[in-house]
C-alpha cells in the first residue's frame, strides 16, 4: 500500500511546512492551522513513520493567585510605611505577605525590630529586584539571579510554575521520500455524482485507517435477563415441555390449599405473604374445593391428612403469587391435562423480603411438572440430573433428601460451581399423593421440580447481586453481553 | 426455617462419636437439615418445618445414630405414672394444655438448649406462639394441681422481668405482652395458670411469672406445660421435650389434664402405627427391595419394623408414600441411579407468547433499549407523578415498603423512573419494556403490555407514530387514531390507539409537568400497548 493513498487531507496540508517549521506552533502560524488539527495531523504522520515528534516539558513562572492580589511587593509597602515612624508589628501582619517581607528587609539591614515595633534605619531603598522579576512574567528564568529569586517568590506562594509541552516536529527520510514523489489526486469521499458519471475510474481512493476509534452507536437490542429466561423457555420447549401461565394475583386455594400446605403453616403469615387489600373473595369450583378441604381434614387416598378444621373462606382470599407452583396445581387440575405430559411455567412470584443482593419481593421462579402412569424416584433424579447439565452446564451434581409440603419422596439439587462450591439449584419430588388425588384425580404420578432460575441468571451473567438482573442502569444494558 | 445451634461437645458426647464437618455435613443432609458452621458451635439450618422432634439436639442424635449404625429400632422412654394433675376450664380460642413433671439437673448448656428448642418450636411450628406455645417452670415453687382457667384483664402478677401488673396492662406495656396480644386480641377474659395457693404460673401464651416461671441453672425439678389450639400439637410439644429430658437422665412423671368432660395424660409415648406398602415402595423406588431389607432400613431410621410403629414425636407421616420416602432416606439418596425419562411429548409455549416476542423483536428493530422490571411499585409513581387521577389497583395489604406496595397496572411510569434514573447517559435514549400489569376493573385481570419511550431534545409524537406504523405493518394489522385528553400529555399531542372500535392502547408527547416530577430535562415521546388484546384481536386478521 502507497502510503500517500492513505494520508488524510489534514495531513497532506502539513506535511510540507514540516520541512521550514520545528514546532507544533510555528507550523500552526505558518500554515493557517488550527492548533487541534496540526496535533492531529502530526500524530497520524508520525504512526505512519512519516515525521517524529520529540516532546520536551519546559517550566514557565506566572503569577500565583496570591500573586495577583498583591497590588505591588509586600517589602515595598513596609518600607514605606516605616520610612517616617516606627510601626507596630501588629499592625505589618495585616499586610499580605507582610511577614516574608519583613525578614527579607532585616536581612537587607534595611530595618530593625525592637519591642515588637519595626523602624527604618535610615537607609530608604527602592529598588526590589523582586519587583522588576514579577513585571517580566510569564517567563521562564535563565540566569543565576533569576532563578534565585524564582525559588524564593515560589517559597512566599507568589508564583507559580506552569509546564508546557513542546512538540518539535522533524520528518523523516521516508517523509521526505512522499513529499518529493507528489500526493498526487486522491478522491476522499465518493459521490452519487461520481458513481454516476463514471469520473472516479482512474482516480486513486484515499485509504482510511480502519483501526481507528469511531463514535458509538447504540442499537437496540433485548436485556441479558430477559434473553437469558427467552433461552430457557427455549430450551424447555426443546425438551418437550409446555408452557403453563396463571395469574399473578392469585387465591391461597391454588397457591397453597391445593398444594395440601396446610392452613396454619406458617407461608401464610402476613408477613411471608401479600394479601391483597379490599379484594372480594375468589371464586373457586366448588368440587375442587370439597375434594382439596376433604384431602386436609381427614386425609384421601390413604393420607390421613392435617386433621383440622380446614376454612374454604380463607381459601378464597386473594394474594400474589408466592409460588410458581400454583400453576402446576391449576394445570393438574384442568380438564386439559395430557398424559404423559411435560409442563413448565416461568412464573413471577412474590414474597415479604427485605431487599437485598439476594433478596427481592419480587423474583422469579421456573417450574413444572412430568405426569405420566409410572413414574419414581429414578426418573426424578434423571430429570434432575438433565437440567443440571442444560441450565447450569454441571455435570458434579449432589442429590439430597429435601422437605416441600406437596412432595414426598423430595429432593434437592446442587451443583458443584468451579469457584463457588456447591451451589443450590432447585427442588423436585413427586407430588404427594393427596394432591395428585384431589385435583388429577387419575391414576398417575407427576415428578413436580422447581429451579432457582434468578439465581441461574445471576451466574450465567456474572452477577452477585440479585437486583441487577432488573438492572436500572441504561449504561450497563447498552453494553452488557446479551448472549 | 429453623436454625439451632448447639455446643459442638456437646452434640459429639451424645452422638457418642466423633464426625469430620464433611462428614457431618452429608449426615445432616440425610434428615434434610444443612451444616452452616462447625466450629466451637455447630449451627444446622432445618428445611422440614413439619419434623421437630429432630430440632432438639436430643432427637437429632437419636436419628443421626440410627443413620450411622449405632443403634437401631424404637429408642426406648419410660415414664413413671404421676399424681399431679392440670384442672382445665373450657377456654375457648385455647382450649388444650398438658404438660409434665421432670426430675434431674439441669446443667447451664441444658438450659441453654431447652430455651432455644422452646422459642424455636413456638416460633416455626407453633405458628409464633399462636397455634401453641410452651411454658418451662421450677416445679418446686408449684403447689399441685394447677388450674387452666379465665380471669379478668385487672387480674394482677407479677411477670417474669416485670412488676405486679394487670393482665390488659401486661398486653399494653410489658414487652413480650406487646409482641404477642395480637393471639388474644378482643378477649374478654384472658388465661391463667394459677396453682393451688393461688400463685400465677404464666399467662399463656403471652407471659410466664417471676415467682416460678424463672428457671435457673442447679434446679432439680422441672414442670412442663404446652397450650394451644391443636391437641395433637399440644401433647406433641410434651412429647418432644419429654424425651429430650429423658436422654439428659432426667426421670420423667406424667400429669393429667382433666377437662370437663375428658381426662388426657402427657407425655404420651405411645408408638404411632404407620402402613408399610411395599407394591408403592417398588413402584416409587424401583430398587428390586426384599420386605426384610425395607424393615431392615426402617430400623435405621428408629422404626419397629415388626410392629410397624414410629416414635410418638413422628407426627410427620400421614401417608404410605412418607414410609418409602424414610427407605430411601435409609438406603441413600446417592446410591439410587437416576434414569432418563423416555418420554416423547410435545413442546410448546402459549400464541400470545411468541406475539409478544415478536412485539420485543419490532422494537429492538426500531432501535429500543429492552428494560426488565419488577411489577412491584408505589401509586406515587402510577398516579403522583404521571399527573394523572387514581384508579383502583391490586394493593398489598401490609407492605414492607411503600416502593413496593402495589402491582403496576401499566408500564409507562416504569419506564420514566427509569429515564430519571439514567440522565447522566448520553442521548437520545429509547427503552421499551413487555411484561405483566394488573388491572382491577374491579375484577382483577392480567395483561401483557408493552411500553415504549424515546427521550432526545427533538423527542415528538410523529417518531411515536412512525414505530407504531412499522409495528402494525410487520405484525399485519392495521390502527387508527382518536385524540385523547390525557393528563400526562401535553394536550392536542396523545391520542388512543384503536383495532377494530377496541382501543388497545395510547401514545403521545409527555406533559412538561410530568417531565418536572421526573426532573427530566429533555422532551419524552410515549406509547403504551395492551398486547393480550391485539394478539386476541389479530387471530381475525
Amino acid at each position: 500500500m502507497d502510503v500517500a493513498l492513505s494520508l488524510h487531507p489534514l495531513e497532506r496540508k502539513v506535511l510540507p511546512f514540516v520541512v521550514v517549521s520545528k514546532t507544533v506552533e510555528e507550523i500552526c502560524k505558518t500554515a493557517s492551522l488550527q492548533h487541534a488539527e496540526v496535533v492531529r495531523a502530526v500524530q497520524w504522520l508520525a504512526s505512519k513513520k512519516l515525521v517524529s515528534l520529540k516532546e520536551k516539558t519546559d517550566f514557565v513562572l506566572a503569577l500565583s493567585d496570591k500573586g495577583s492580589r498583591i497590588k505591588e511587593l509586600p517589602e515595598k509597602t513596609i518600607s514605606r510605611l516605616v520610612a517616617s515612624k516606627a510601626v507596630s508589628l501588629a499592625e505589618i501582619s495585616h499586610i499580605e505577605g507582610g511577614d516574608a517581607a519583613l525578614g527579607i528587609l532585616r536581612q537587607r539591614g534595611l530595618i530593625v525590630i525592637k519591642d515588637s515595633m519595626v523602624s527604618s534605619v535610615g537607609k530608604t531603598e527602592n529598588f526590589f529586584p523582586e519587583e522588576q522579576f514579577l513585571k517580566k512574567l510569564p517567563f521562564s528564568p535563565s540566569s543565576d539571579e533569576d532563578k534565585s529569586i524564582a525559588l524564593s517568590l515560589k517559597r512566599r506562594g507568589l508564583v507559580r510554575e506552569d509546564s508546557k509541552t513542546i512538540v518539535t516536529v522533524l520528518i523523516s527520510d521516508e517523509g521526505r521520500k512522499v513529499l518529493k514523489k507528489g500526493f498526487g489526486e486522491l478522491v476522499d469521499s465518493l459521490t452519487v455524482q461520481m458513481i454516476k458519471d463514471g469520473s472516479w475510474k482512474g482516480k486513486n481512493f484515499r485509504a482510511y485507517d480502519i483501526k481507528s476509534i469511531v463514535p458509538r452507536l447504540f442499537g437496540g437490542k433485548f436485556q441479558p435477563y430477559k434473553r437469558f429466561l427467552d433461552r430457557v423457555r427455549q430450551q424447555f420447549i426443546a425438551l418437550g415441555f409446555k408452557e403453563m401461565s396463571g395469574p399473578l394475583v392469585e387465591s391461597d386455594f391454588w397457591d397453597m390449599d391445593a398444594l395440601f400446605m396446610p392452613q396454619f403453616h406458617s407461608a401464610r403469615d402476613i408477613h411471608e405473604a401479600y394479601y391483597v387489600r379490599n379484594a372480594a373473595p375468589a371464586k373457586v369450583e366448588s368440587a375442587v374445593m370439597k375434594r382439596v378441604k376433604e384431602a386436609h381434614e381427614k386425609g384421601i387416598m390413604g393420607s390421613r391428612g392435617w386433621q383440622y378444621k380446614f376454612d374454604p373462606e380463607m381459601s378464597c382470599r386473594h394474594l400474589l403469587r408466592t409460588q410458581g407452583t400454583a400453576c402446576s396445581a391449576r394445570m393438574l387440575a384442568s380438564p386439559h391435562l395430557e398424559v404423559p405430559g411435560k409442563y413448565f411455567a416461568i412464573a413471577r412470584c412474590f414474597r415479604y423480603d427485605v431487599i437485598d443482593t439476594t433478596h427481592l419481593p419480587d423474583f422469579n421462579q421456573v417450574e413444572g411438572f412430568v405426569v405420566d402412569k409410572a413414574l419414581g424416584l429414578k426418573h426424578l433424579f434423571g430429570l434432575l440430573q438433565d437440567f443440571a447439565k442444560n441450565f447450569a452446564n454441571a455435570e458434579d451434581i449432589r442429590i439430597v433428601p429435601g422437605y416441600f409440603p406437596f412432595t414426598e419422596p423430595s429432593a434437592e439439587l446442587f451443583a458443584k460451581h468451579p469457584s463457588m462450591g456447591w451451589i443450590e439449584l432447585g427442588g423436585a419430588g413427586l407430588f404427594r399423593p393427596e394432591v395428585i388425588g384431589s385435583l388429577a384425580q387419575k391414576d398417575v404420578r407427576a415428578i413436580a421440580w422447581g429451579l432457582g432460575v434468578d439465581r441461574l441468571g445471576m451466574f450465567n451473567l456474572g452477577m452477585s447481586d440479585i437486583r441487577d438482573l432488573f438492572s436500572r442502569d441504561l449504561s450497563y444494558l447498552r453494553n452488557a453481553r446479551v448472549i | 426455617m429453623p436454625t439451632m445451634t448447639y455446643s459442638r461437645n456437646d452434640f459429639f458426647k451424645l452422638l457418642g462419636t466423633s464426625l469430620s464437618e464433611e462428614q457431618l455435613s452429608l449426615l445432616l443432609c440425610r434428615v434434610k437439615a444443612e451444616l452452616e458452621t462447625f466450629g466451637d458451635n455447630i449451627v444446622v439450618k432445618f428445611n422440614d418445618t413439619n419434623l421437630p422432634w429432630i430440632w432438639s439436639v436430643e432427637g437429632l442424635v437419636c436419628v443421626l445414630k440410627g443413620l450411622l449404625g449405632l443403634e437401631k429400632g424404637l429408642p426406648l422412654v419410660s415414664v413413671k405414672s404421676g399424681s399431679k394433675n392440670i384442672i382445665a376450664e373450657k377456654i375457648s380460642g385455647r382450649p388444650f394444655i398438658a404438660g409434665f413433671c421432670a426430675a434431674g439437673v439441669v446443667s447451664e448448656n441444658l438450659l441453654i438448649q431447652l430455651v432455644q428448642l422452646q422459642e424455636k418450636f413456638c416460633d416455626a411450628y407453633g405458628r409464633k406462639r399462636s397455634k401453641i406455645a410452651v411454658g418451662i417452670y421450677s416445679a418446686e415453687k408449684i403447689s399441685f394441681p394447677v388450674r387452666y382457667s379465665f380471669f379478668d384483664g385487672s387480674t394482677k402478677f407479677v411477670a417474669l422481668n416485670g412488676t405486679l401488673m394487670g393482665l390488659s396492662e401486661i398486653l399494653e406495656k410489658h414487652p413480650k405482652g406487646k409482641e404477642y396480644a395480637h393471639i388474644v386480641h378482643g378477649w374478654k377474659k384472658f388465661p391463667l395458670l394459677v396453682d393451688n395457693q393461688n400463685n400465677v404460673l404464666s399467662f399463656p401464651p403471652i407471659i410466664n411469672s417471676e415467682h416460678s416461671g424463672r428457671v435457673v441453672p442447679g434446679i432439680s425439678s422441672l414442670f412442663f406445660e404446652a397450650t394451644g389450639t391443636d391437641e395433637q400439637g399440644v401433647m406433641l410439644a410434651c412429647a418432644i421435650f419429654a424425651f429430650a429430658l429423658f436422654q439428659r437422665g432426667f426421670e420423667l412423671e406424667s400429669v393429667v389434664t382433666i377437662y370437663p368432660d375428658k381426662q388426657i395424660v402427657a407425655p404420651d409415648f405411645t408408638p404411632r402405627s404407620v402402613q408399610l406398602d411395599m407394591g408403592l415402595v417398588e413402584s416409587v423406588l424401583g430398587l428390586g427391595l426384599s420386605e426384610p431389607s425395607v424393615k431392615g432400613l426402617l430400623e435405621k431410621l428408629r422404626y419397629d419394623s415388626s410392629k410397624m410403629v414410629v416414635p410418638a414425636m413422628r407426627h410427620d407421616i400421614m401417608h404410605s408414600v412418607d414410609v418409602v420416602e424414610d427407605v430411601a432416606i435409609a438406603y441413600g439418596y446417592e446410591n439410587i441411579t437416576p434414569e432418563k425419562l423416555a418420554l416423547y411429548t410435545k413442546g410448546a409455549t402459549s400464541n400470545e407468547q411468541y406475539f409478544g416476542d415478536d412485539v420485543r423483536l419490532f422494537l429492538a428493530g426500531c432501535g429500543f433499549q429492552e428494560v426488565f422490571s419488577p411489577y412491584l411499585t408505589s401509586k406515587k409513581l402510577l398516579f403522583d407523578m404521571m399527573n394523572c387521577a387514581a384508579s383502583p389497583l391490586v394493593e398489598i395489604d401490609q407492605f414492607y415498603s411503600e416502593s413496593y406496595s402495589v402491582v403496576r397496572n401499566s408500564i409507562l411510569p416504569v419506564l420514566l423512573e427509569f429515564l430519571a434514573g439514567n440522565k447522566h447517559v448520553d442521548y437520545p435514549q429509547r427503552v421499551f419494556e413487555e411484561g405483566l400489569v394488573c388491572v382491577r376493573s374491579p375484577e382483577i385481570v392480567d395483561y401483557r403490555n408493552v411500553a415504549f419511550v424515546s427521550a432526545h431534545s427533538t423527542a415528538s409524537l410523529t417518531e411515536m407514530r412512525q414505530v407504531l406504523d412499522f409495528l402494525f405493518k410487520s405484525i399485519g394489522m392495521t390502527y387508527s387514531v382518536e385524540e385523547l385528553a390525557n393528563d400526562s400529555c401535553i394536550p392536542g399531542r396523545c391520542g388512543s390507539v384503536f383495532v377494530k372500535n377496541h382501543r388497545i392502547g395510547f401514545f403521545g408527547e409527555l406533559h412538561p409537568k410530568v417531565l418536572e416530577n421526573f426532573k427530566l430535562d429533555v422532551p419524552v415521546s410515549v406509547a403504551e400497548l395492551n398486547i393480550s388484546l391485539l394478539h386476541e384481536l389479530s387471530n381475525s386478521r
